[in-house]
């Protein structure tokens, strides 16, 4: 909780300057935001399928709101209306699998139902197959909510739709606290069906690699292209959760924070560069064409957090991946880790070519948008804290990661 | 609670399902997802597939109290009373994008929605 309370602070204080520049941004918005922090933080506590339900409608509910926030634009209208149709679309397969699992089962407590499940004498062929299906509809409405493929269609549109602070926080905060309730009800009320769930993470897991980086290569914007980088990231996660052992679920919510801070920095980049140097149209990648040459430490600092995310060995994301693979290996499925590999070598080649675009790339010198502006004199003073801490928390985590270890496996501890 | 229910589902009492059986009602339940799902698939007006995800949104409802008959606690009802709740709340938000939507793009086709394609 206080984890999720500590990131939107991040985002919030990382999207400073473009919610000052931002004449639509009321106080309605720090109310929203105050609210869907609350919902967040209160979803992994939840022993009840109600209070599962009631929970992340709110979140979802806020999120739609948040999403369609630029009342006068139309691509923020467009955002929030697409959201709120995939959002309505998954919350009613969650109700219809909570229902068969309430059928099955005959309550919607997760005590009860680890009691009843582990009594194998409870159960007959008709009670488990009400109980697949049902499993199985919550897994693709949860696949829906923290963007695992295939149901991540919504997420680059989404992103690119809706203004960036907001896409900020949607990319940074919900998803450790949405995978940790999925985790929570998978390991503590339905442990005994474990080869089953294993199977659909494997599944989802796979879907998310290949969607992910595959698409993310060929994108021109640079929200789109995060949104897509993130799709593969939770396919890595959602690889080590589908181990179900107790290291798989520490290394779980290792790499969910070192994603978190690596999008803390991306983003924080992203939305000072929005609110600075070109307001009202969307940011391109094309548009980091040698911001090296512009400003030394920005560019260096943007090529260590872009080498971080490809995972590059002394930085902290080729710790977590490194992790996350090492969980599947001691689970033995050697065929899983294989395509772990596979992927983290494609997702490599296209933060890589950004690197070469930021660093090396003379020949469209002049069509950076940051070469031509000369925004970056001017960080404020909130925008230099947030890019500099997730900087530095992507940098040196791999050197000292025990702070974060022991959280992330206190939080496996309560899982259980 | 679930004593009374217990007493009150297995004595003389009139059955209040009267010939109807669990799986009637599953039936119902699972005909009306199917017909949310395949219109949500199917239709284009922004509208039409939201009372789309409503029919699922009901059906799962359905569901939810049979079985709670079915298993004689109140678990599921409880969960039915919250969910109309939601759904009211939805539907407040639904209508507010779609008149936002409308004063933008004077249509309500989702084939139109294509401007963050790419």
């Amino acid at each position: 909780m206080l984890t999720v309370i500590a990131l939107s602070i991040f985002s919030l204080i990382g999207s400073y300057a473009y919610l000052q520049k931002n004449y639509f941004f009321s106080f309605e918005y720090f109310f929203l935001f105050i609210l869907a922090v609350f919902s967040i933080a209160g979803l992994p506590y939840c022993f009840d399928f109600i209070g599962v339900y009631l929970f992340l409608e709110l979140q979802s509910l806020i999120f739609y709101t948040l999403a369609s926030f630029n009342r006068t634009s139309s691509f923020s209208t467009e955002a929030g209306v697409k959201y709120f149709i995939i959002g309505a679309f998954s919350s009613g397969l969650l109700l219809f699998g909570i229902s068969l699992i309430y059928g099955a089962c005959g309550s919607l407590n997760f005590e009860v139902l680890r009691v009843l499940l582990f009594d194998s004498n409870f159960y007959n062929n008709y009670h488990i197959i009400l109980c697949f299906f049902g499993l199985f509809l919550i897994f693709c409405s949860f696949c829906f909510k923290i963007s695992a493929a295939p149901f991540h269609f919504w997420s680059p549109e989404v992103y690119e739709g809706s203004a960036s602070s907001v896409s900020f926080f949607f990319a940074v905060v919900p998803k450790i606290s949405l995978l940790g309730t999925l985790l929570h009800f998978c390991s503590f009320a339905f442990f005994e069906f474990s080869f089953f769930w294993e199977v659909l993470f494997i599944i989802f897991a796979f879907f998310s690699f290949s969607f992910g980086s595959f698409s993310a290569v060929c994108q021109k914007k640079t929200k789109k292209f995060l949104a897509f980088s993130s799709v593969t990231h939770v396919g890595f996660i959602i690889a080590a959760a589908s181990t179900h052992s107790f290291s798989g679920m520490t290394n779980v919510f290792f790499y969910l924070f070192i994603y978190s801070f690596l999008s803390i920095s991306f983003w924080s980049f992203i939305t000072f560069l929005n609110a600075q140097c070109f307001f009202n149209r969307s940011s391109f990648l094309a548009d980091f064409f040698l911001v090296n040459k512009q400003n030394f430490l920005l560019g260096g600092s943007l090529g260590l957090v872009l080498f971080s995310i490809a995972g590059i060995p002394p930085l902290s994301g080729f710790g977590a991946k490194f992790f996350s693979f090492i969980s599947v290996v001691e689970n033995g499925s050697i065929f899983l880790s294989f395509i772990i590999v596979l992927f983290a070598v494609i997702s490599c080649f296209y933060y890589l070519r950004v690197v070469k675009w930021v660093f090396f790339d003379t020949s469209y010198a002049n069509k950076g948008m940051l070469y031509q502006c000369k925004p970056f004199f001017s960080i404020s003073f909130f925008e230099s804290i947030t890019f500099t801490s997730g900087l530095f928390f992507s940098c040196f985590l791999f050197i000292a990661p025990h702070f974060f270890i022991l959280i992330s496996h206190r939080i496996t501890l309560a899982l259980f | 609670m679930i004593d009374t229910a217990l007493i009150v589902g297995q004595s003389g009492f009139p059955d209040p399902m009267g010939g109807l059986t669990l799986s009637h009602y599953l039936f119902v339940s699972a005909a009306m997802m199917a017909i949310g799902l395949i219109g949500f698939m199917s239709r284009r007006n922004l509208i039409i597939m939201f009372l789309c995800t409503e029919l699922m949104f009901q059906g799962a409802g359905i569901a939810l109290i049979a079985f709670s008959r079915y298993h004689l606690n109140y678990d599921g009802q409880t969960f039915v009373i919250f969910v109309l709740t939601i759904a009211a709340a939805e539907a407040a938000m639904a209508l507010a994008l779609v008149v936002l939507l409308f004063r933008r793009r004077e249509s309500l086709s989702s084939e139109e929605w294509s401007e963050l394609k790419g």
